[in-house]
């Protein structure tokens, strides 16, 4: 008789488990990226070429939009706190882009310290925040 | 006034529901003591009826918009359709942790009046769990978030109900992601009594088994549902970005998607004892979990935001469960070793076993990247996230494989499946897999990762037909039936067997659409003037104008795009995104033009507007076979409600054997018949296991006598079944 069935199973059963672990280590890898607040990523003092997440939300009245050129630029700060940093992002204006709402932001920082976006990551407001009143 | 009397209502829980939780561990400790037992059972009822009153309560507010009220204010405005006042008793926090707790002192009621075999052991018990969880929730809504909380100055009007929440998804989607997660706490209740009281054989799975697949379809609804919604109403193109919140209600649905297949092994075969109660606990625990990310602020922001209280208080509850589990099992450990061994590495009990793997490997990967970033800042101190691209690396291939083996479970025979056999079953599924392959490859190639998707869909949906089709076959040729009869009947009298058959094509064709509208989407932007057309795909889209009507409290603005076909330039017809501006100041929600066929959804989203020259910028996404998610999603509704569908018990009273171990007997050699017929085993390896079953059954069963004259009992009860059966 040959292994016994436990060893065959559990031989198996780590195969597997190391083949995911080793994705989720690959992935980890290829898709992560540091995850700051404005005033953390400030506070830094990033060198240009720097690769950054920012959350924060949108400063009102602080978006420009330009549909012909498809340019985008906006200044994002955190709930509590006035320091903004200013992003600009070539394509597309998400659809349901306001003042006020949480936005990440993923780019590179510019010798000019403005944030040049690759990807907006826009969430819809909670649910379970009351709005607040206007 | 009504506010008050729910106040008091929730006050008054904070004195009934511990009453009702001593009550039922007394009632527990001492079964034969008949006052304690009524009281045990007015425990539950009263819960529910005090609840009932404060949700009554909070309904009433909501209604007649009583702004004394600061949760009637933050969710509710004039003018508000009734519709949506009443959604928003879930729509806030307070609010659904009230929705939460009625649901959960109703199954907590229910539950308490529905015997089953052992009830009178197991009910106290499994009262005092769903007790203790209900005390966490009036605790919370009496002291962190009571829906009750006044005002010394209403305001005039309130701030109204989220615009992206007052749509019709709102009234299904939050209620069944509610039921479903509430639901499973009933098993999970079971299966601590179970521990509790040393019953480590299948019963607390069989009591629950409803309880578990209406859970399990409701949470799966709700996700399938918001999906849906997300896609109409978002106007981003896609229906899943791996959001966190996304990933709070995938994770417990893997865990009882694990759950659900693991113990049918339990009940069948004694094993996976330790296993089921690990999966049904962390299958809770992760709604639990969810719950905490959802209200907590967790993820979304770790630093500033100001609600992280609620976050500290559930996960404090989550941590609290946690320990009380593990402690429970590790108390137990020494019941809970397993009754049986695998006797071949390939059967379908391994099967199982590897189904679950994967299941809880794929749990593990979006554990892994829904929590990197809490756990990154307690390691590093900085903070780190993954991008959807960590899903699609580590998820999607780990999903690839679950459909490979969704296909080949089926043909694995029980106890020992032969390799000879198997190979000669999977040889059409094999081909048709190939060709579909070799086809994609030639002809659509837009990548690996959706062309292995499509595959092993094709694989595995061959597979699942050729199973069907041989069964009734075979059933065809026993009973001298007609096909359809035959076909008919096979799945009247196994209708979890089929019912798992079902979710499993729905499943398959739900791949399908993932696979086609993940890999073989177009998209483009584009700024048009009136008259311009452009082309995707092989359709032209014609700008033909803008146009702006006023509605109740908003201004509506839509762009028209005439579809054309690209080659002919015959008109199809026409879509019409839109974008709402409200009056109120909210911000403007974008309203998809859709055409949806079974083949290709065009999808429209209107980005912006110059009124001087009517241009407008469009965003326009060819999907294909997204409708088959949504279809699927029908399928996969029917397939779990036909195993659900309860089947005609057998009197059990006239046999030697009874409840579980009769079932199990009896199940096992149907089975072991169903591989004869299909040939997935030998008559020889048919009648050795048959022989083998009968011992093993007599030998768990060995108080009852002489072990030589129950096995006959059996033989002669068993085939009383059998003709029975086969009679009806």
């Amino acid at each position: 008789m040959g292994l016994s069935t436990r060893v065959k199973l559990w031989t198996a059963f780590a195969l597997v488990a190391l083949v995911i672990v080793g994705l989720v280590a690959m992935g980890v890898a290829r898709a992560s990226s540091y995850y700051m607040t404005v005033n953390q990523a400030l506070a830094e003092h990033p060198k240009a070429g720097e690769v950054l997440t920012v959350s924060g939300k949108i400063t009102p009245n602080s978006v420009v939009w330009n549909s012909a050129t498809e340019y985008l630029q906006f200044a994002i700060q955190d709930q509590v706190g006035d320091r903004s940093l200013t992003v600009a992002y070539h394509g597309l204006r998400p659809s349901d882009f306001a003042n006020g709402w949480p936005i990440i932001v993923t780019g590179t920082i510019e010798q000019s310290g403005m944030l040049k976006a690759t990807n907006l990551l826009i969430k819809c407001p909670s649910k379970y925040t009351a709005q607040s009143g206007s | 006034m009504i506010g008050t009397l729910g106040r008091d209502a929730l006050s008054l829980l904070l004195l009934v529901v511990p009453c009702s939780l001593v009550v039922s561990i007394l009632s527990a400790h001492s079964p034969a003591n008949q006052p304690l037992g009524i009281l045990a059972k007015i425990g539950p009822a009263l819960q529910f009826a005090l609840v009932f009153v404060a949700s009554i309560a909070l309904l009433a507010l909501l209604v007649t918009l009583n702004f004394h009220y600061a949760y009637v204010a933050d969710y509710t405005s004039r003018g508000l359709a009734l519709v949506y006042r009443i959604a928003a008793f879930w729509g806030g926090n307070a609010g659904s942790l009230l929705f939460w707790l009625l649901i959960t002192s109703l199954y907590a009621f229910v539950v308490r009046f529905a015997p089953h075999h052992d009830s009178e052991r197991l009910q106290p018990v499994v009262s005092a769990i769903m007790s203790f969880v209900i005390l966490f929730f009036v605790v919370v809504l009496n002291f962190f978030a009571s829906p009750f909380v006044t005002l010394t100055t209403p305001p005039l009007n309130g701030n109204g109900l989220n615009a992206l929440l007052q749509n019709p998804g709102m009234t299904v989607h939050p209620v069944n992601l509610y039921l479903g997660y509430v639901g499973f706490l009933v098993p999970f209740a079971y299966g601590m009594a179970a521990l509790i009281l040393k019953k480590t054989d299948a019963s607390w799975l069989v009591a629950t088994r409803t309880w578990t697949l209406i859970s399990w379809l409701f949470l799966s609804c709700g996700i399938i549902y918001g999906a849906h919604w997300s896609y109409e109403e978002l106007g981003w193109g896609g229906y899943w970005s791996w959001d966190p919140i996304e990933n709070a209600a995938l994770m417990p649905w893997l865990a009882a998607t694990a759950f659900l297949h693991s113990a049918i092994i339990q009940e069948r075969k004694g094993m996976f004892k330790l296993w089921n109660v690990v999966l049904i606990s962390l299958t809770y625990l992760l709604t639990l979990f969810g719950t905490a990310l959802t209200r907590g602020g967790l993820l979304w922001s770790i630093h500033a935001f100001a609600n992280g209280e609620m976050g500290t208080v559930f996960m404090t509850f989550v941590a609290v469960m946690f320990v009380l589990t593990a402690a429970l099992m590790v108390w137990r450990f020494p019941a809970l070793r397993s009754g049986a061994r695998f006797e071949s590495a390939v059967s379908k009990e391994s099967g199982f076993l590897f189904n679950n793997v994967l299941l809880i490997g794929i749990l593990f990967a979006v554990f892994w990247g829904t929590v990197f970033p809490l756990v990154s800042e307690a390691v590093t101190g900085s903070s780190m996230m993954v991008s959807g691209t960590f899903y699609d690396v580590v998820v999607l291939p780990v999903g690839v494989v679950l459909v490979l083996w969704m296909g080949i479970g089926p043909v694995l025979a029980w106890r020992r499946a032969s390799l000879r056999k198997m190979a000669k079953m999977l040889r059409m599924p094999a081909f048709a897999a190939v060709v579909v392959g070799l086809g994609l490859r030639l002809f659509a190639f837009q990548g690996w990762l959706s062309l292995f998707a499509l595959v092993v869909a094709t694989f595995a949906l061959v597979i699942i037909l050729q199973e069907w089709f041989f069964a009734v076959l075979a059933r065809k040729e026993i009973t001298g039936e007609g096909f359809i009869v035959s076909l008919v009947r096979l799945v009247a009298r196994n209708r979890r067997r089929y019912g798992g058959y079902i979710v499993h094509i729905a499943v398959v064709l739900m791949v399908i659409g993932f696979a086609g509208s993940g890999g073989y989407a177009k998209q483009m932007t584009v700024s048009l003037k009136p008259g311009q057309t452009v082309a995707l795909g092989s359709y032209a889209f014609e700008y033909y104008g803008l146009n702006t009507a006023h509605q109740s409290g908003q201004v509506l603005l839509t762009g028209t795009l005439l579809v054309k076909n690209a080659h002919t330039g015959h008109l199809l017809g026409a879509l019409k995104p839109s974008v709402s501006f409200f009056e109120n100041g909210d911000s403007p929600s974008t309203n998809i033009g859709l055409y949806s066929t079974s083949w290709l959804d065009l999808y429209a989203v209107l980005d912006g507007a110059d009124y001087n020259t009517g241009a407008a910028l469009f965003e326009i996404h060819l999907n294909p076979l997204v409708s088959l998610i949504w279809d699927g999603g029908y399928l996969y509704i029917l397939g779990t409600l036909l195993g659900l569908w309860p089947q005609r018990r057998r009197k059990g009273a006239e046999f030697t054997l009874t409840g579980v171990a009769a079932d199990k007997l009896y199940q096992d050699l149907r089975d072991l018949e169903y591989d004869l017929h299909m040939g997935k085993i030998t008559q020889a390896e048919y009648a050795e296991m048959r022989q083998r079953e009968l011992s093993e059954t007599a030998n768990t069963q060995a108080s009852v006598g002489n072990e030589k004259e129950l096995k006959s009992d059996l033989e002669r009860e068993l085939q009383a079944i059998l003709r029975g059966r086969e009679a009806t």
